[in-house]
C-alpha cells in the first residue's frame, strides 16, 4: 500500500461502517470545500466514463454514471474522492494520449489487483488485455497512468477501511 | 463416562489453536489461558492419553490428581477473568488467592498416605482417608465458588450466546455438590450403594456443562471473526474465477485466498471495469455470479446515492 495513500486515509479518518454521506462529510472537512455529489448531467451509458470530478470556485462536483451495480458505482465515487484528496487530476493529457491509454489504464488496475492477490484469476490475460507497453507512453501519459494507479489504490483502500468490521466487546475477549 | 471429557477437550483444543493469534491482544489473553489450562486439565485426567503415561513423569504417585485439580481451578479462574473483562468488572482479587487455593488443596492431599501406584480411581480408592475427603471438598468448593461468581456476572445475558454460556455454567456447581456429597457419603457410609450413583453423576453434569460453554464460545468466535462471510466470499470468488477462466485451478487459487474479502471486491471491480472498457456484456451466468459476489458488500453500499446527491 502506498504510504501517501495511507496517510491521506488517516487524515480523512475513514472508519469502518462509514456510509457515503459520512465519507463525503469527512472529505469536505479535509479539503475545506463542499462536495456535491451530482447526478449525471447527460446519459453516460455506453461510454467508458464512469465518474468524474470538477473543481469549482466554491465547491467540488462529483459526477457519477448510472450503473446497475451499486458497489461499482460507489467504487467509482471513491476513485473520484481519491482525485480530490490526492490532487492528481491530470489536465494536460491530450485526447489522443487519453485514447491510447484506455487499455493500459485497465492493465494498471489489473496489475494492482494482481499485487493484492497473486492469483491468475485476475491476471490480465484472463480478460485478453494487452500488457502495457510503457515505451509507447509520453511523459504526460505516464504521469496520468501513475496518478490513476495511486487513485485506484486509494479507492480500494478506502473501501477496505469502510468494510472492516471492528471486533465487538465479545469478540475482543472471546474471539 | 470419559467420552464427555473427550468432547469437551476436542472443542477446547479447536478454540485453543484457532485463537493463537488472539494472544497478541491483552483483552483476549485470559480467555486463551482458560482454554489452555482446560485442555491440560482434561489431559491430566487421562481422558486423552493413558493416565500412567501422564503420571509417570511426576513419579507415578498420583500427584497428577493434584495437578489436575490445580489446572481445572486455574482454567475456571482465567475464564472468570475473561468474563470480568467482558463486563468491565474487577478481576478476582489477585493471583495470590489462586495460590492460596492451590495450597489449601495441596496440604490435605499430602496427608493422603499410600498414594501410589497410578490409578484412574484414585479418589475412590482413598475415600476412606480424611485427607482425601478434605482435598476433594476444597477442590470442588473452589470450582463451585468461581463458577457461581461467573453465573452472578452473567445473570443478565444480553444476547443468545451469553444465555448459552449461562446454561452451560449451571450444571457445574451441581456437579461439584454431587462430588462433595459422594466423597462425604462414601467416607462416612462406605457400604451405602447410593454413593456410586453420585460418583457416576459427576462426569455428565460437569463435562456437559463445560461442553455447552465451549460450544457457545466457538459460536461467538465464528460470529465475531466473520467466518461464514469469509467462506461465502471464497466460494463466490471461486465461482466467478471459474466462470471467467474455465479453470478449476484458478477457482481453487481464488478459494485459497488469504484475504477473501479483498479478492472478492477486487474481482467484482475488475470485471465491471473490463465490461465497460470492452463494451462486451457479461453473460447471464457471469452477471448473476458477479452480483452474488457483490451482494456480500451491499450492506456497506446501502446508502441511497440519490439521497446523498445534492
Amino acid at each position: 500500500m502506498d504510504k501517501h495513500v495511507e496517510e491521506v486515509l488517516d487524515q480523512v479518518g475513514a472508519a469502518p461502517g462509514d456510509d457515503l454521506e459520512t465519507v463525503l462529510g469527512k472529505v469536505e472537512a479535509v479539503v475545506g470545500m463542499p462536495l456535491r455529489l451530482e447526478a449525471p448531467m447527460h446519459k453516460w451509458s455506453g461510454t467508458p466514463l464512469t465518474a468524474a470530478m470538477a473543481f469549482h470556485e466554491r465547491h467540488i462536483s462529483l459526477f457519477y454514471a448510472p450503473h446497475r451495480s451499486l458497489v461499482y458505482q460507489l467504487h467509482c465515487i471513491y476513485h473520484e474522492i481519491g482525485h480530490v484528496l490526492l490532487q492528481t487530476e491530470c489536465r494536460h493529457i491530450s485526447k489522443t494520449e487519453m485514447n491510447a491509454l484506455s487499455i493500459p489504464i485497465e492493465g494498471v488496475i489489473t496489475a494492482y489487483a494482481r499485487k493484492l492477490n497473486p492469483t491468475e484469476t485476475i491476471a490480465s490475460h484472463n480478460f485478453d488485455l494487452h500488457e502495457i507497453d510503457r515505451t509507447r507512453l509520453t511523459p504526460a501519459a505516464r504521469d496520468f497512468e501513475a496518478s490513476e494507479e495511486m487513485v485506484e489504490n486509494f479507492a480500494y483502500a478506502l473501501a477496505a477501511r469502510i468494510r472492516e468490521r471492528p471486533l465487538t466487546r465479545m469478540g475482543e475477549v472471546f474471539a | 463416562m470419559k467420552q464427555f471429557a473427550v468432547i469437551a477437550f476436542a472443542i477446547l483444543l479447536v478454540l485453543l489453536l484457532t485463537r493463537l493469534s488472539s494472544l497478541k491482544r491483552p483483552s483476549a489473553r485470559p480467555a486463551w489461558l482458560a482454554t489452555f489450562f482446560g485442555c491440560l486439565a482434561i489431559i491430566s485426567i487421562g481422558a486423552v492419553f493413558p493416565l500412567p503415561l501422564v503420571d509417570e513423569a511426576l513419579g507415578g504417585t498420583n500427584l497428577i490428581n493434584l495437578v489436575q485439580s490445580f489446572l481445572t481451578v486455574t482454567a475456571f479462574w482465567f475464564f472468570r477473568d475473561a468474563v470480568s473483562i467482558f463486563y468491565q468488572k474487577p478481576k478476582l482479587r489477585s493471583r495470590w488467592t489462586l495460590l492460596f487455593i492451590v495450597v489449601a488443596m495441596a496440604v490435605p492431599f499430602l496427608f493422603i498416605h499410600d498414594r501410589g501406584p497410578t490409578s484412574n480411581t484414585f479418589m475412590a480408592d482413598h475415600v476412606d482417608q480424611l485427607g482425601n475427603v478434605m482435598y476433594n471438598t476444597v477442590y470442588m468448593l473452589a470450582v463451585a465458588a468461581i463458577v457461581l461468581d461467573l453465573i452472578r456476572l452473567l445473570r443478565h445475558p444480553a444476547d443468545k450466546i451469553q444465555t448459552v454460556f449461562l446454561v452451560g455454567l449451571f450444571p457445574i456447581p451441581f456437579a461439584c455438590a454431587v462430588e462433595i456429597a459422594y466423597v462425604v457419603t462414601a467416607h462416612l457410609l462406605p457400604y451405602w450403594g447410593g454413593a456410586q450413583l453420585l460418583a457416576d453423576a459427576f462426569y455428565p453434569l460437569f463435562y456437559v456443562g463445560v461442553s455447552i460453554v465451549a460450544i457457545a464460545w466457538t459460536t461467538a468466535m465464528i460470529r465475531e471473526r466473520g467466518v461464514i462471510n469469509r467462506v461465502l466470499w471464497k466460494l463466490r470468488s471461486a465461482q466467478v474465477a471459474y466462470l471467467l477462466k474455465r479453470s478449476h485451478l484458478s477457482a481453487l487459487r481464488a478459494f485459497r485466498s488469504k484475504k477473501p474479502d479483498e479478492l472478492a471486491y477486487a474481482l467484482s471491480i475488475q470485471i465491471r471495469n473490463h465490461e465497460i472498457h470492452t463494451q462486451i456484456p457479461l453473460s447471464h451466468r457471469q452477471e448473476r455470479a458477479v452480483a452474488r459476489l457483490e451482494s456480500r458488500f451491499l450492506e456497506l453500499s446501502a446508502a441511497d446515492l440519490t439521497a446523498t446527491a445534492r
